[in-house]
């Protein structure tokens, strides 16, 4: 959550299929994610690649 | 009238003190239109940043009081403070709908609770008391309500409680509270975790009939066993002051034994280590003097989710306990499954007989994927600690000398990539199949420790299901036939100069404690709870005179004899 907030772009979380704002760590709490869940990352704006790719990665590493 | 509660024992102890009853009401604000939202928000932002100051005393003071782990849960209250879900929307909500702060904040902040508190998982259903803990304060401040400061309370007192906040907890005046009770949690609430850490009686989940005790009421509580008492009787006051006074000079009188090695009566040296499951069982350990973790039980790592456990997982848990046992002997089992701990994600065939089925090791020379995922994680933290490997449910030697060239191959690669591996770790077998131990002297020459698991041997020798109960009878830690195979493990482990520890529920029985040291075993594993008990206990015993004393109670005729053999002998000492 604070790396996604570094971003400017709007960066939302999504798993089975409830969508949520990933600048917010409550919020991501309510989705109840476990490990080896299949979450999709939804980013827009600007610097949305660059973001894609850190907060990718860092999902990943928080599952391994 | 004496009035008598149950709950959940969340931290032990017993204590007698007059009723502290916190407020548990529910401040529901209701809507209004405010004029200059700009003011309100303003009002808003004020309330905010007095809360986060009052935050950041609190956590001081429980950095001061319980360690700056501990500490850690008001980080994340601050974090919450600036989360823009819930900070911006009541900001929004203010300045767009022009309502009272107290309304906006009660709205927002309460979908959060609704939600968290009806998630499946316990540790997100504790956030909940997190956020309201936190809202709660914001919300005081915007009505100019001081919270009820328990740092201030000054004569004892036990308090009563619908839950108790991280913040309240941290708060309390340990001059003063003698222990508290709540309405709702369990024992893995936050404030039962603290009482814990704080060393305070707490029985907490007692339910809604502890909103009927009084202020100022009279209560003696005995966590041990959950139960408190209000307004008691004369007579009972009497014996239940009896009973603590017990309590309290037994509990220092163990306390002195944490950091005492265990020695027997005539100077010989053996070694009284801990069982645990998962990883906050290591602080538990070694707050109770164990001189090593003699089972490491790895499976925590691999049940409860839907996919296997990486080698990076793994290596991380192994690696921390290695390191926070700071050089003393950690033995790690490989992963035992089957039996009765099922993984339903490696799909596995059904079997009608579990327990005599593709089990542990069994299943992992199958299954070799997982097992070098393992074996790997094990090899990698090695260099981290006095790391020991051990092997668990083997039958036949082809199993260990198979399991042994794994481990071998694995380190062979691993070195060959230029990964520090010790040299120094040490293999060995659970003794939990008779075979093995009918054989032990052939399993001798190729492990450097047997670990006898007697739950499970028992259960083997005597062909007994541990889980059904119509035999539960058959369970006979302390029979002849146990006692006979522990010897004869013993023996074919001398004779190549090899270690023998105990680690199943047997090893932290008092009554079987004087045999196995008797027959010569020189480690004793068990839970953290039985370890004072268990030291003081050899401390009162004379290694050589049990060596004779063991030798007769083989060619006793049943459990009940040698039971009341050592009692009568133990009474003697």
């Amino acid at each position: 959550m604070q790396a996604a907030s570094q971003y400017p772009c709007k960066v939302n979380v999504i798993n089975k299929g409830k969508k949520v704002n990933g600048k917010s760590s409550l919020s991501m709490l309510t989705l109840g994610i476990a490990a080896q869940d299949e979450v999709t990352l939804e980013i827009d704006g600007e610097q949305e690649e660059e973001a894609m790719k850190t907060l990718g990665d860092l999902l990943v590493q928080i599952h391994e | 009238m004496t009035q008598q509660l149950k709950g959940i024992g969340a931290s032990p102890g017993l204590a007698i003190a007059k009723a502290i009853v916190l407020s548990t009401e529910t401040y529901i604000p209701e809507r209004s239109a405010v004029e200059q939202p700009e003011l309100e928000l303003q009002r808003f932002r004020n309330a905010v940043r007095e809360a986060r100051e009052e935050i950041e005393r609190i956590r001081a003071a429980a950095e001061e009081k319980l360690g700056s782990e501990k500490a850690e849960i008001f980080e994340g209250h601050l974090l919450i403070l600036e989360d823009p879900d819930l900070i911006d929307v009541i900001e929004d909500k203010i300045r767009e709908e022009a309502v009272n702060a107290e309304y906006a904040l009660y709205e927002v902040s309460q979908s959060f609770i609704e939600t968290l508190s009806q998630m499946e998982d316990e540790l997100l259903r504790e956030r909940a008391a997190d956020i309201r803990d936190i809202c709660g304060r914001v919300m005081n401040r915007l009505r100019g309500i001081e919270g009820g400061d328990l740092s201030q309370l000054t004569d004892e007192c036990i308090i009563i409680a619908e839950d108790l906040t991280p913040s309240d907890t941290a708060q309390l005046n340990l001059e003063a509270v003698r222990g508290f009770v709540t309405e709702i949690g369990s024992r893995t609430s936050h404030s039962a975790i603290m009482a814990r850490s704080l060393d305070i009686p707490a029985i907490v989940g007692v339910g809604p009939d502890l909103r009927n005790i009084e202020a100022g009421a009279l209560v003696v509580m005995d966590a041990s066993e959950g139960i408190l008492a209000v307004d008691p009787s004369p007579e009972e006051l009497a014996l239940f002051k009896e009973k603590k006074a017990k309590y309290d000079r037994r509990k220092a009188e163990l306390a002195q034994w944490a950091s005492r090695p265990t020695i027997t009566a005539d100077g010989q040296r053996i070694e009284i280590a801990a069982n645990i499951g998962q990883l906050e069982d290591v602080q538990k350990a070694l707050d109770n003097g164990a001189e090593g973790i003699g089972l490491f039980r790895t499976e925590f790592l691999y049940m409860g989710r839907s996919e296997l456990p990486t080698e990076e997982e793994q290596f991380n848990s192994y690696k921390y306990v290695l390191e926070k046992m700071a050089g003393k002997p950690v033995v790690i089992r490989t992963l035992d499954i089957g039996g009765d701990k099922e993984l339903p994600y490696l799909d596995l065939p059904k079997e009608s007989n579990p327990f005599l089925g593709q089990r542990a090791l069994r299943l992992c020379l199958e299954r070799q994927d997982v097992f070098r995922t393992q074996l790997r994680a094990l090899l990698r933290a090695s260099r981290y600690g006095n790391l020991k490997i051990m092997f668990p449910m083997i039958a036949v030697l082809d199993e260990l000398l198979e399991a042994k060239r794994i481990l071998e191959e694995e380190k062979r690669q691993l070195t060959a990539s230029g990964v520090e591996v010790s040299d120094s770790i040490e293999v060995g077998m659970m003794i939990e199949v008779p075979s093995a131990a009918i054989s032990a002297d052939i399993f001798a020459k190729e492990v450097d420790f047997f670990s006898i698991g007697t739950n499970d041997l028992i259960q083997y020798t005597m062909a007994a299901d541990r889980m059904n109960e119509t035999v539960s009878y058959l369970y006979q830690p302390c029979h002849p036939s146990i006692l006979r195979l522990i010897r004869s493990v013993v023996e074919a482990a001398r004779q190549e100069g090899k270690w023998v520890g105990v680690c199943g529920e047997m090893a932290g029985d008092l009554t079987a404690i004087p045999l196995l040291l008797g027959l010569g075993v020189q480690e004793l594993s068990m839970s953290a709870g039985s370890i004072l008990p268990a030291r003081e206990l050899v401390g009162q015993l004379s290694r050589n005179e049990w060596e004779t004393l063991s030798g007769q109670s083989l060619a006793m005729r049943g459990q009940q004899e040698v039971q009341s053999f050592v009692q009568d002998h133990r009474r003697g000492v």
